[in-house]
């Protein structure tokens, strides 16, 4: 956030534009980081009300276009997780729920960032904003 | 405007504007084999605390298929050394790309400059 003293107006405006990038290019960011925070979420969630049900019970499995398959419930006291790089491990039901909620606290951090980064960036443009403002001021009041 | 720069001048801020996008392209691709990288360096971590006998599966397309822990994790490192190779060469890439553009910058100044006198 350096030259925000230049009182040029062509360089104010192109700050202006280069904060609102880089502003547009962090909010899809925030989007995509939301929605696996969501999606952990979901998964402790899932894992929390699967140790309510009892092996055998019946389930459907998504195949995709809301369409689903029958099947039952086997080994309720694991879970697969995927570690990334394509790897997934076998956890106990507590180790699975532990993974997650690290993740989701990771994430949750990633999130504060860069809602924070993104708070300096519109701080940044409304004060452009002002600069340019009383830039027109001061030019209407010498014209007039 | 452009009426007003030589020809020459206008091929090499061409070039500038051509070897600037190039620049960018390598950026996003060393960040995304980085990215690669990372991810896979902390799945090597994961993987190195489990007992020998952990189950572990690996995506193989939609599929997971069952591995062992000692051959998932040399072809973790494999993988890790192949995207390391990778980013070594985007970095070198870069520096090359990157001389290029000031001597073009350095070029249309100097031709800018010629002209204004």
């Amino acid at each position: 956030m350096t030259g925000m003293n230049d009182k040029d107006p062509r360089n104010l405006l192109m700050q202006h534009r280069e904060y609102q990038r880089r502003a547009e290019a962090l909010q899809q960011q925030i989007s995509m980081v939301g929605l696996s925070v969501q999606d952990c979420q979901r998964a402790i969630a899932t894992i929390e009300g699967l140790e309510n049900e009892k092996e055998g019970a019946h389930t459907m499995v998504p195949i995709g276009s809301g369409s689903f398959v029958y099947a039952k419930l086997d080994m309720l006291n694991k879970v697969v997780v995927n570690v990334g790089a394509g790897i997934s491990i076998e956890k106990s039901v507590p180790e699975a729920k532990e993974t997650l909620q690290k993740r989701k606290n990771e994430l949750d951090k990633i999130l504060e960032k860069m809602n924070a980064t993104l708070g300096q960036l519109a701080q940044g443009m409304q004060s452009i904003e002002a600069q340019v403002a009383a830039l027109q001021q001061g030019v209407q009041s010498g014209t007039l | 405007m452009s009426t007003q720069i030589p020809p020459q001048v206008q091929n090499q801020i061409a070039q500038l504007q051509q070897v600037q996008q190039q620049a960018q392209s390598l950026a996003i691709q060393k960040s995304q084999m980085e990215t690669l990288q990372k991810e896979s360096e902390l799945a090597l971590e994961e993987l190195e605390k489990l007992p020998d006998d952990a189950v572990i599966y690996r995506t193989v397309g939609d599929l997971q298929i069952r591995s062992e822990k000692q051959e998932t994790i040399s072809k973790l490192k494999e993988k890790i050394e192949t995207l390391s190779l990778r980013v070594q060469s985007i970095s070198k890439q870069e520096e090359r790309i990157s001389k290029r553009f000031n001597q073009l910058q350095e070029q249309i100044q100097q031709s800018m400059g010629q002209q204004a006198q």
